[in-house]
C-alpha cells in the first residue's frame, strides 16, 4: 500500500527547491532529456542529476535510460495527493468563512439596533382617518 | 503543548475580514450554540457542537445530511487565547487518519476583524505510520462534504 502521508512529506520537501520546481515546470510540457532540463540551469551536470534523484525518490517524475540518453517525464500520484488535500480543504474553509460572515452579518446588534431606528421612524401605511 | 517534534507539514492558510468586533468573531467560533449555526457546508446540512473550552479538553461538531448521514469532526483544544488566537487538533471520527492542527488568528483591524486559518497536515516519525493510512479514505469522503455552495 502507497504511504500516503509519508509521501506527502517527500513531495513537499522535493517541491521546496527552485531549481527541482522548474524542472517539474519544464517537464509539464512533456518529455525531456536530462541534457534539456539541464539547459536553463547555471549548474553542473551531477547537480542537476541530484536533483532529478530527488524528484524521483518523491515519485513526482520518473527516469528512463534509452541508449545512452536519459529521459525523464512527469508522474502525477504524490504531487495530486498534496493538491487534493490542499485544495479540497481550500473549498472547505472558504465556504465555512462565508457561512460565517453571513451568520454574523444575520447576528450583528448593530444592525438590529438600526432596523429598531428605522421601524420606530416609519410612518403608519395608513394614517389616521379623520372623524 | 508544543509541537516541536514537526518534521515537516502541508499547511493551507485562508483568510477573511469580517466588519465585526474581535469578541463576536471569536464567540461565533467557540460557543457551541454558535458554532451550531453557522458551521454547516450548505444548507443541506445542520451542526450540532458541543464545545468544552478549555486547554486539553475537547470541541465535537456533528454535521449531519439532510439524508441522515453524520460527519463528526473532533478534536482537542492546543491554546486559547481569547479574543484573539485558538490552536486545536482536527481530526474525521470513524475515519483512518490522524490528527491534523488548526490554527485561528483573529486580528482586530480597526472596526474589522481578520479571520487566518492555518490548517496544517503535520507529522513525525511517530506519526507516520498512523497517518500513512489515512489518505485513501480521507481524500474519498471529503468531496461529497466539501462540495463548495452553488
Amino acid at each position: 500500500m502507497v504511504k500516503y502521508s509519508a509521501t506527502l512529506d517527500v513531495t513537499f520537501s522535493a517541491l521546496s527547491d527552485p531549481t527541482r520546481r522548474t524542472i517539474l515546470s519544464t517537464l509539464r510540457r512533456g518529455h525531456a532529456s536530462v541534457t534539456e532540463l539541464a539547459r536553463p540551469h547555471d549548474i553542473s551536470m551531477p547537480a542537476i542529476l541530484k536533483h532529478l534523484n530527488v524528484l524521483e525518490q518523491a515519485g513526482l517524475i520518473e527516469q528512463r535510460k534509452t541508449g545512452r540518453v536519459r529521459m525523464c517525464r512527469l508522474t502525477v500520484g504524490p504531487m495530486q495527493a498534496a493538491a487534493d488535500w490542499l485544495s479540497l480543504y481550500r473549498v472547505f474553509w472558504e465556504n465555512q468563512l462565508d457561512n460565517l460572515g453571513r451568520f454574523l452579518e444575520r447576528t450583528d446588534p448593530e444592525k438590529a439596533k438600526k432596523q429598531e431606528n428605522k421601524a420606530c421612524r416609519i410612518p403608519p401605511s395608513h394614517p389616521p382617518r379623520r372623524s | 503543548m508544543s509541537h516541536t517534534a514537526v518534521a515537516s507539514t502541508t499547511s493551507l492558510v485562508v483568510s477573511r475580514t469580517y466588519p465585526a468586533s474581535v469578541e463576536r468573531v471569536f464567540k461565533a467560533w467557540t460557543d457551541a450554540n454558535q458554532l451550531g449555526q453557522w458551521f454547516a457546508p450548505t444548507d443541506d446540512y445542520t451542526t450540532q457542537a458541543s464545545v468544552d473550552l478549555r486547554v486539553g479538553h475537547e470541541y465535537r461538531i456533528a454535521i449531519t445530511h439532510k439524508g441522515g448521514n453524520v460527519h463528526t469532526i473532533l478534536g482537542t483544544y492546543h491554546l486559547i487565547d481569547p479574543p484573539r488566537k485558538l490552536v486545536y487538533t482536527w481530526r474525521w471520527e470513524g475515519g483512518p487518519m490522524a490528527d491534523t492542527l488548526v490554527t485561528v488568528d483573529f486580528t482586530p483591524e480597526g472596526e474589522a476583524t481578520k479571520v487566518t486559518i492555518t490548517h496544517e497536515q503535520f507529522t513525525n516519525t511517530e506519526d507516520r505510520d498512523k497517518h500513512a493510512e489515512g489518505w485513501n479514505g480521507c481524500l474519498s469522503r471529503l468531496p461529497r462534504l466539501f462540495a463548495p455552495t452553488m
